[in-house]
């Protein structure tokens, strides 16, 4: 049974600052046409079959659709549009909004429509570290002494609950998220699935394994060589985003340097990375091989070393993205959301701390008072990222990267299948021609 | 300073129209034409909808009424650089005759200087499908037949003045300046298609055989320049053709949403007009709509369906070439069909063109336009030849895109409004005659409110 909400569309806007017009579509196909990651098939014509479904209010059509996750905002079809209907912006905000749809507490939602409650957020969630800080930390250790033992602030153990605690409740609500996602796009893939392969019902009518999506993404080999798949060429390498902003560069000939787009995301992405295998392999260095006395090392250190490379790396790419944003330079980023700007700002603000701390270990010019209070920033800006991680724009990190391997999967599974028939038909035409 | 009762501008379909309706009145008519052929757009096209009408055949005998009649005084290669009004409420006009170059009183119209030319640049009115000479009659049934120089592509070399059996060749002739006095204009000026290359992923302009509907127009027309449908990159019949339809109108992108009204229909009709000549050729059409507005227009439409013109619902986003073999790769959506986005070769895509303003269409007269460049109809329902300025019609394509059939109906149209017009005023100045002049009180008003 299809359940048709009317809402959908007016709902999906508001997770737009703009009021795009995406009503004046009149469905000719221009945006199909144009995107560089539309394909051929039922239901693989993205953008117009979004937008027509989101029109006629197939909500749970739009939300298991894992295409969507696929495009990164080239907006080729918002300026070659007949209808000034802005496709582009529809597919953010149909992002958005399905991001607030899979995620299971509803402050997504709050979040991603709702300007002032980031901000109200931000502020409460800075109140209660501070206030975590006043129970739990001995800001009377705070002295101009060298050299800087952080742990002396807060105990290191405080740190290390909290975190863990935190991230267990975090994690737990994204993986329900993610169940959540896939259960919605399983259910729509498995009809469109059967509909494309009425040969294979006919052929396999016993086969029961062919009616159940379960196998397809269980299947184990399969599933492992695209998870390597994406994380190496959709994670790492951003290989899609390339692809299109390439594309449309070669398309529209523009003189606008829209590599630097895709530059600027890798900065962030490695610079962020780099920070988290810094963290990790001093944690894990901490626990196995014994923890360095008052927690100083040398700037030479190699774990030092790839943090503060990372540091750089996130640094440019954030302030990059920063300006981009601010400027409006860039097609896909005229139209921000609060989220947007928190994110950004929580980065930048992790960043900044982060040097003003590690700086104040090695300059000794630099009081020392400075940077246990920066630390404590550093801290709260930290723990902001991480509990709105679920919610804001972070999120986009595990939805797409999903939804890609999901993708990946059924492409491979969908190959084999047709090849699989191909060769069952030809083993069938080879009997009949012996008989 | 010649006197006339109404001067048209543009001497297309619509400005014959008026000239020859208001002529067999017994009104003394200018013609006037920028381009040194009368005739307009409507003699360049093949054959006309849904009559499949021979559109030269329908032209030119209009053509030449207007030409031997005996109110109509036409002038080409001429155009308006500006007016003032008369006291009596007549428009003096000023106009430049561009220096065709060659004596108008002596050229018989032989053609002996373009054969013996040897200078070859693409023809315009072939839509540089074609060539044509440095000194040249612009098409066969041009009129006037009078040739005239191209000075930016002529090598100076004498050949034209030494063949000349009349002696008209005059390379010092010089542009002239002609005033003339009107009693009112007629606005016939016509419209453009938009710019071939406007959307730059179809490539207009850009790969051979990506031609304009006009083009194709010239490569249907029995008298064409390949003598039938060739592509242009390698003269070859092509197998299979498309039509882009909604090209340069009801688009945002390029800034111009209204419908050009005619481009459904005139693809219906080429697409006919090809499975008639190549029956063995594949057209499609790919559209978003069709528009068959007319009287006769959508029974059009089915019979082109029903001889196998295949129309698919899509807009079509790219164009790319196969530079190999100038082949063209469509990329459209798939909508009616298995969905999706798909590829589809094809070896000549004509792109329907929509209609825009014409390069001057007021004819520097100072009537209101509207957004869109047409001039503006302040009584749009009721009186739709009438222009923000009193004694000046409008006519024909020149206030919107508009078939054949409309233009005619607005000449006509813009003809007894004229001479409704030039009635009123004849009554108007013998009254005036009789009760001697009215003084103007102009201050009253002032007066009262400064006291």
């Amino acid at each position: 049974m299809t359940l048709i909400n009317p809402e959908t569309l007016k709902e999906i806007k508001t997770y737009s600052t703009k009021d795009f017009s995406v009503d004046a579509c009149f469905n000719c196909g221009n945006c199909t046409a144009i995107c560089p990651i539309s394909e051929e098939g039922t239901e693989k014509g993205i953008p117009r079959t979004l937008i027509r479904y989101a029109q006629v209010g197939l909500k749970n059509k739009l939300l298991g659709n894992r295409l969507m996750w696929l495009c990164s905002y080239c907006n080729d079809c918002t300026e070659t549009c007949p209808r000034n209907a802005e496709p582009g912006e529809f597919m953010m905000a149909t992002r958005r909004w399905a991001m607030s749809q899979y995620e299971v507490t509803g402050i997504a939602k709050l979040l991603n429509s709702n300007p002032l409650f980031g901000i109200a957020a931000m502020g409460i969630i800075f109140l209660i570290s501070l206030f975590l800080f006043g129970v739990f930390g001995n800001p009377t250790n705070i002295s101009s002494e060298r050299p800087i033992i952080i742990f002396n602030l807060v105990p290191k153990i405080v740190i290390e609950i909290i975190g863990i605690g935190i991230a267990l409740i975090l994690i737990a609500i994204i993986g329900l998220s993610i169940i959540n996602m896939y259960r919605l796009i399983s259910k729509e893939y498995d009809s469109n699935f059967i509909q494309g392969f009425e040969i294979a019902r006919n052929t396999r009518k016993n086969d029961k394994k062919l009616n159940t999506v379960f196998h397809l993404i269980f299947s184990p080999i399969i599933m492992v060589k695209q998870a390597i798949a994406v994380i190496i060429k959709e994670i790492f390498g951003q290989y899609r985003q390339l692809q299109c902003t390439l594309e449309a560069l070669n398309k529209r000939k523009r003189r606008e340097f829209i590599i630097y787009r895709w530059i600027m995301h890798l900065l962030i992405l490695w610079g962020f990375f780099g920070l988290g295998v810094a963290t990790i392999l001093n944690m894990l260095r901490d626990n196995f091989l014994g923890s360095i006395p008052n927690g100083y090392v040398p700037v030479t250190y190699p774990i030092r070393i790839i943090g503060i490379i990372s540091g750089i790396a996130l640094m440019v790419g954030v302030t990059l993205a920063g300006l981009s944003r601010y400027r409006k330079s860039l097609r896909y980023n005229e139209h921000s959301l609060t989220c947007d700007w928190i994110f950004l700002f929580n980065l930048f603000m992790i960043g900044l701390t982060g040097f003003i701390l590690t700086a104040s270990y090695y300059l000794t010019f630099i009081p020392a008072e400075l940077g246990y209070w920066v630390f404590v920033l550093h801290m709260i800006f930290i723990i902001e990222l991480v509990i709105l991680a679920p919610f804001g724009k972070f999120a986009h990190v595990w939805y797409r990267s999903f939804a890609l391997w999901i993708h990946y999967g059924m492409q491979a599974r969908e190959h084999k299948l047709a090849n699989e028939l191909k060769r069952e038909k030809a083993k069938i035409e080879k009997a009949k021609a012996a008989a | 300073m010649e006197t006339y009762d109404s001067i048209v501008i543009g001497a297309g379909i619509a400005g014959i129209q008026a000239a020859l309706d208001l002529a067999d009145q017994g009104y003394k008519i200018l013609l006037v034409d920028k381009e040194p052929s009368i005739g307009g757009k409507m003699i360049q096209l093949s054959k006309v909808f849904p009559t499949l009408d021979c559109a030269s055949c329908i032209t030119t005998p209009k053509m030449s009424s207007a030409a031997h009649h005996e109110n109509i005084t036409v002038w080409t290669y001429c155009e308006v650089t500006n007016y003032h009004e008369n006291e009596s409420g007549s428009f003096q006009v000023n106009l430049i005759k561009k220096a065709r170059l060659v004596n108008e009183n002596k050229c018989i119209g032989c053609r002996q200087c373009e054969f013996a030319c040897p200078v070859e640049v693409p023809s315009e009115f072939e839509m540089a499908l074609g060539a044509r000479k440095a000194i040249y009659i612009p098409f066969q049934t041009a009129i006037p037949q009078i040739a005239l120089l191209d000075l930016e592509n002529c090598i100076a070399c004498g050949t034209c003045h030494r063949v000349c059996p009349a002696d008209a060749i005059d390379y010092l002739q010089q542009d002239q300046n002609v005033e003339i006095e009107a009693e009112s204009v007629i606005l016939a000026t016509g419209y453009e298609l938009t710019p071939l290359g406007e959307k730059a992923e179809w490539g207009g302009g850009k790969y051979l055989n990506v031609i304009s509907s006009l083009a194709a127009e010239r490569l249907l027309a029995p008298n064409g320049p390949y003598l039938g449908v060739r592509r242009p990159s390698d003269n070859q019949i092509p197998m299979n053709i498309a039509y882009v339809h909604c090209a340069g109108s009801r688009d945002a992108s390029v800034d111009r949403t209204y419908c050009s009204r005619i481009c459904c229909m005139y693809t219906i009709k080429q697409a006919m007009l090809i499975m008639g000549s190549l029956p063995i050729v594949g057209v499609t059409c790919y559209y978003m709509d069709i528009r068959a507005f007319g009287k006769g227009y959508e029974q059009f439409y089915q019979n082109a369906k029903a001889m196998g013109v295949e129309f698919v619902k899509g807009k079509v986003g790219e164009i790319r070439e196969n530079p190999k073999t100038h082949n063209l790769i469509l990329s459209i959506e798939n909508i009616g069909d298995s969905g999706g986005k798909i590829e589809v070769e094809y070896e000549l895509v004509v792109l329907s063109l929509g209609l825009t303003q014409g390069s001057c269409p007021t004819g520097n007269f100072p009537v209101k336009q509207d957004k869109d460049g047409f001039i503006q109809s302040p009584k749009l329902k009721l009186d739709p030849v009438i222009t923000s300025m009193e004694g000046i019609i409008a006519a024909g394509t020149a206030l919107g895109p508009k078939d054949i059939v409309d233009t005619i109906v607005e000449g006509s149209a813009a003809a007894i409004k004229t001479s409704n017009y030039l009635k009123a005023r004849q009554k108007e100045s013998a009254s005036i005659l009789s009760l001697g002049s009215i003084p103007k009180i102009d201050n009253v008003e002032t007066s009262n409110s400064e006291e």
